[in-house]
């Protein structure tokens, strides 16, 4: 598994707005949607991930409500607002650029250059 | 951008919720994770001490998060708050007297500065109050000193008709008690008489009906009065219909023609108004009018005084006029309480000055304070404290003082205030006062600045040395450790000689108002009852009606068991009497004086038990149709007849002649002219109340209230019986405005008097034991610090009384250094004091002895008090430290 926060700066925000934006989803929640999208290869530590989820809500960009959990425990969850939902169309259309840029340099072979 | 803001508000606003609600979130995710790693198969103590440990330092993810929502100031500024409130607690000695400190101080202030502000300052509650004026005379020489406010009818009418920038109306400033009946209810009110166009002026409209006419406004027009909203209420339940309505003042018929608004405030408390009928006759032959005036819009008041002044010289019943006064114009700002100006703005000062002594001392305290705690500065710096978090909790720490003693400065204001109020309330002003905001806000900026100021000095200080030299212990052993209480030894003796200056005004008030209280009276003052009954009653305008009025009811109480001498006059003893002017007969007009003048009826000097000097007595044969005769008082004599006859002498005065038949002893009496002082023997012509002449009885009654003296051995309760019955069987529908003794009388003379010197009492020992605490502190850290040379020097054989000594001389010197910079300010103090100083020299040794007395016995206890934890020391101790 990789630590998260290795990855580049910005990033584990980026991740957590697409995870609440699969559905509302508290705290661990978001912890675990990474986990299992990423099949298990990236793991956000606990300790940064809850300072990202109130920046990004002081930010505007997710908001929070207090409800019950699915085995009726009262926890507060997260979703995506408006804001964040046009903030991660373009962290996406960045990571798409970004990643196929990164793609096509790792791809390269000595006959393309 | 909205979803951000209502974010950062709602977390900002909500911040108690938000942090139990994320302690809430955190526990949560706990809960979950030990359950899940539970479900892998983990013990469960394990699964839980593993699920912590992945989530890594609670208390630092909280931190983060507030961070990350721009709460952290907030957050520690809350917590150096609470940090700060825990230091005081932990020094209750410290705390309890800076906290104490502050709350008198600032309640003093902001109690006293309420009534100021109300008295003076406040706006007038009328539309642009700024434009509203009064006429005055001025002294000619010396125009800055506080002018008169009255004038006579002719000037009214002078600068009615010839100043066409002045919207102007009459009336007179003070009201008269009357007897009111409306629909069968008697009720006594006060009445006060203005001209048509008063409340025009003013610029407040009557809520129903209207204000007077130039017709009902003349001699002869029509009865018609305007009531007060208080009293529309109470006599007519507020019946808009009311106009038209009539009622009975002074036994004459007068139709209600209008009600004015609830708020109005006139320039006196007032229940209702008549039309005031000026004129150049009877009353207007005298300064008995005020003037009222609106600017006209484009006119500047220099303008307009301009303009008064070319009015023609104030007359006083004369064509030549007075050439010692000019006219002019005031605002009315500064005139609607002109008497109380003086008083109330050196009490301000004073007030101000305990402010400034109770700051003197809240820094030296705070100064001791960041002596002690140098070190524990010194070592939260060494370990890596930073500056930055030091300042933050030395402000909270100040913060806290000023917050606990600004709302305790708030409650003591609260207590303070209605006191003052009903202290004041004999002064017979409208005082509309509150606790004010401005004032509150002031005192608490004021008392914050002192606390953080000087609460941040240990931080400026530990700039200035370095962290080891500060951590090390030499600076505790020095035995002198003397340049750094240089700053604290000048706060102090500032303290004592702001005291002291305090001190010396009080005692010179204090004793003004005893000398004042000891004036001789000239009567026998025990045994006395006096009643005093309002004649403004339209059945008592003749000589006549009031002579037949006055043998009747005296001769009842004459009659009475007890009683042993009885009469009345118009004005008694600790009275103003009426002053008019006279010349000897055959003299010329320029050559007129002002006298007081009294009628008498009955045995009045009798019963006061005023002495005959020489001559002969009034006598019942001296009454109307018979030769006028008069009395003139051995005042009189001196001042106007020491180089001519006396008995037989004659004087012109109210257009009649008298002729004096006797001298008696003087009395005291309110001084009403002249540079005479509050309350003295002033010269006065007694008259026969049978031979006044019509006209000039129903004048005098509404001015002055006259009173029945009757000597009653017998015992007062008694003859103050005999005197109601009597007045009942004479006359069942006069009411007796007062019935009581002569020290009654007195004391009312001396309200304001007393109203000056007992707060400046107050005030004075307020300082004092302000500035003997702050010499205690400067004492006792002195002490603290120095115990460990004392604990030697005891140990070395040293007796504790010269231990003891050497502690509290330092503090006895500098009480004496106070002292004699304050005698050297007091001289300031006591020119601002002129005017209200009577019967004393500023110098006055009595004044010294009690400053010098009153200021040692505080230092002496404020300096011995603490230097005896000497006593307590243990020299064994201190070695055994060393």
């Amino acid at each position: 598994m990789r630590d998260a926060s290795d990855l580049l700066q910005g990033t584990l925000d980026m991740l957590i707005l697409k995870a609440v934006s699969l559905g509302p989803l508290h705290g661990y929640g978001v912890l675990l949607r990474i986990q299992q999208l990423s099949r298990d290869v990236l793991d956000v530590r606990q300790g940064s991930l809850y300072p990202a989820l109130y920046r990004l809500q002081s930010a505007g960009l997710i908001a929070s409500t207090w409800g019950r959990s699915e085995n009726q425990r009262r926890a507060k969850f997260y979703r995506l607002t408006p804001r964040g939902r046009r903030q991660l169309d373009s962290e996406q259309e960045r990571w798409d650029r970004l990643a196929g840029a990164v793609a096509a340099v790792m791809d390269s072979r000595p006959e393309e250059v | 951008m909205l979803d951000r803001l209502r974010a950062s508000l709602r977390m900002t606003l909500g911040r108690q919720r938000y942090e139990s609600g994320l302690e809430e979130e955190l526990r949560e995710h706990l809960e979950r994770r030990a359950e899940d790693l539970v479900a892998a198969g983990m013990d469960a103590a394990e699964a839980h001490r593993r699920a912590r440990a992945e989530l890594g330092n609670v208390e630092a993810i909280k931190e983060e998060c507030r961070e990350a929502t721009g709460l952290a100031w907030l957050h520690a500024f809350g917590r150096d708050l609470r940090h700060g409130f825990r230091l005081l607690r932990r020094n209750p000695g410290f705390a309890a007297v800076a906290v104490v400190t502050l709350a008198l101080c600032i309640g003093a202030n902001t109690a006293l500065f309420s009534v100021v502000d109300a008295a003076l300052f406040r706006p007038l509650p009328y539309p642009q109050p700024d434009r509203l004026g009064q006429v005055v005379r001025r002294a000619a020489q010396a125009p800055e000193s506080t002018p008169d406010v009255s004038v006579d009818g002719a000037t009214w009418e002078r600068v009615r008709d010839s100043v066409p920038d002045l919207q102007a109306a009459a009336f007179s400033d003070w009201t008269t008690g009357v007897n009111l009946l409306a629909d069968g209810r008697a009720s006594y009110v006060q009445q006060q008489k203005v001209s048509a166009g008063f409340f025009a002026v003013l610029g407040v409209a009557p809520r129903v009906g209207r204000g007077f006419t130039h017709q009902e406004d003349r001699p002869g027009g029509a009865t018609v009065a305007v009531l007060s909203d208080a009293l529309w209420r109470d006599l007519f339940a507020a019946d808009p219909g009311v106009v038209g309505r009539r009622v009975t003042l002074r036994g004459e018929p007068y139709e209600v023609v209008g009600v004015m608004p609830s708020g109005f405030r006139s320039t006196v408390p007032a229940d209702l108004w008549t039309p005031l009928r000026p004129s150049t006759e009877g009353e207007g032959t005298g300064t008995n009018y005020a003037v009222v005036a609106r600017l006209a819009p484009e006119s500047t008041w220099a303008q307009v005084d301009g303009e008064v002044a070319a009015v023609g010289r104030p007359r006083f019943g004369t064509d030549a006029g007075d050439a010692t006064q000019v006219l002019g114009v005031e605002p009315l700002q500064r005139t609607h309480g002109q008497d109380l100006r003086r008083p109330l703005l050196l009490l301000w000062m004073a007030v101000v000055a305990v402010l400034l002594i109770g700051c003197l001392n809240l820094a030296s305290l705070l100064l001791s304070r960041a002596a002690v705690r140098g070190r524990e500065m010194a070592t939260r710096m060494a370990i890596g404290g930073g500056r930055g978090p030091l300042v933050r909790q030395l402000l909270a720490e100040g913060m806290a003082l000023a917050l606990c003693g600004g709302a305790l400065g708030l409650a003591v204001g609260e207590l303070t205030l209605p006191l003052l109020l009903r202290f004041a309330s004999p002064l017979g002003y409208d005082l509309d006062a509150s606790i004010d905001g401005r004032v509150l806000a002031a005192m608490g900026l004021l008392s914050l600045g002192t606390t953080v100021l000087f609460g941040l000095y240990p931080a400026w200080k530990l700039s200035g040395t370095s962290v080891r030299e500060a951590m090390s212990d030499c600076a505790e052993r020095v035995a002198g450790s003397g340049a750094r209480h240089w700053p604290r030894r000048l706060l102090v003796v500032a303290e004592i000689a702001l005291a002291v200056v305090l001190l010396v005004s009080a005692t010179l008030l204090v004793r003004s108002l005893a000398h004042l209280r000891q004036v001789d009276p000239g009567f026998e003052t025990d045994g006395l009852v006096t009643a005093a009954v309002s004649l403004q009653d339209a059945r008592y305008d003749t000589a006549g009606e009031i002579e037949r009025l006055f043998r009747d009811s005296l001769e009842r109480i004459a009659a009475a068991p007890g009683v042993s001498a009885a009469g009345v006059a118009l004005t008694g003893p600790y009275e103003r009497p009426l002053n008019v002017p006279f010349v000897r007969s055959g003299d010329a007009p320029e050559q007129r004086s002002l006298t007081n003048m009294v009628y008498v009826a009955g045995d009045y000097f009798t019963a006061l038990g005023v002495p005959l000097l020489r001559g002969r007595a009034l006598r019942p044969g001296d009454r109307g149709g018979a030769p006028r005769v008069a009395l003139v008082n051995h005042a009189f004599v001196d001042r106007y007849l020491a180089d001519s006859r006396v008995l037989g002498q004659r004087l012109d005065a109210n257009g009649e002649e008298w002729e004096i038949v006797g001298v008696v002893g003087d009395v005291v009496q309110r001084a009403s002219f002249g540079d005479f002082e509050p309350l003295a023997h002033t010269p006065t012509v007694y008259v026969p109340a049978g031979q006044l002449p019509d006209d000039w009885v129903a004048m005098v009654h509404g001015w002055f209230t006259p009173s029945w003296t009757v000597r009653a051995p017998g015992g007062q309760a008694a003859a103050a019986e005999a005197v109601r019955q009597a007045l009942q069987e004479a006359d069942p529908t006069l009411p007796i405005a007062r019935l009581g003794d002569v020290g009654d009388l007195r004391d009312r003379s001396l309200v304001a008097q007393r109203f000056q010197a007992w707060l400046m009492g107050c005030l004075a020992l307020l300082a004092l034991l302000l500035a003997g605490i702050g010499l205690a502190g400067l004492v006792g850290s002195g002490v603290s610090e120095r115990r460990r040379e004392l604990g030697v020097r005891l140990a070395l054989g040293s007796s504790r009384g010269r231990a003891v000594a050497s502690a509290v001389l330092p503090g006895l010197a500098l009480a004496a250094a106070g002292l004699a910079a304050g005698a050297l300010a007091s001289p300031l103090a006591v020119r601002l004091l002129q005017g209200l100083l009577w019967g004393i020299a500023a110098t006055d040794p009595a004044t010294v002895a009690v400053v010098v007395v009153a200021l040692l016995a505080v230092a002496g206890l404020g300096s011995l008090l603490p230097a005896l934890h000497v006593v307590r020391l243990d020299p064994a101790a201190t070695l055994r430290r060393e």
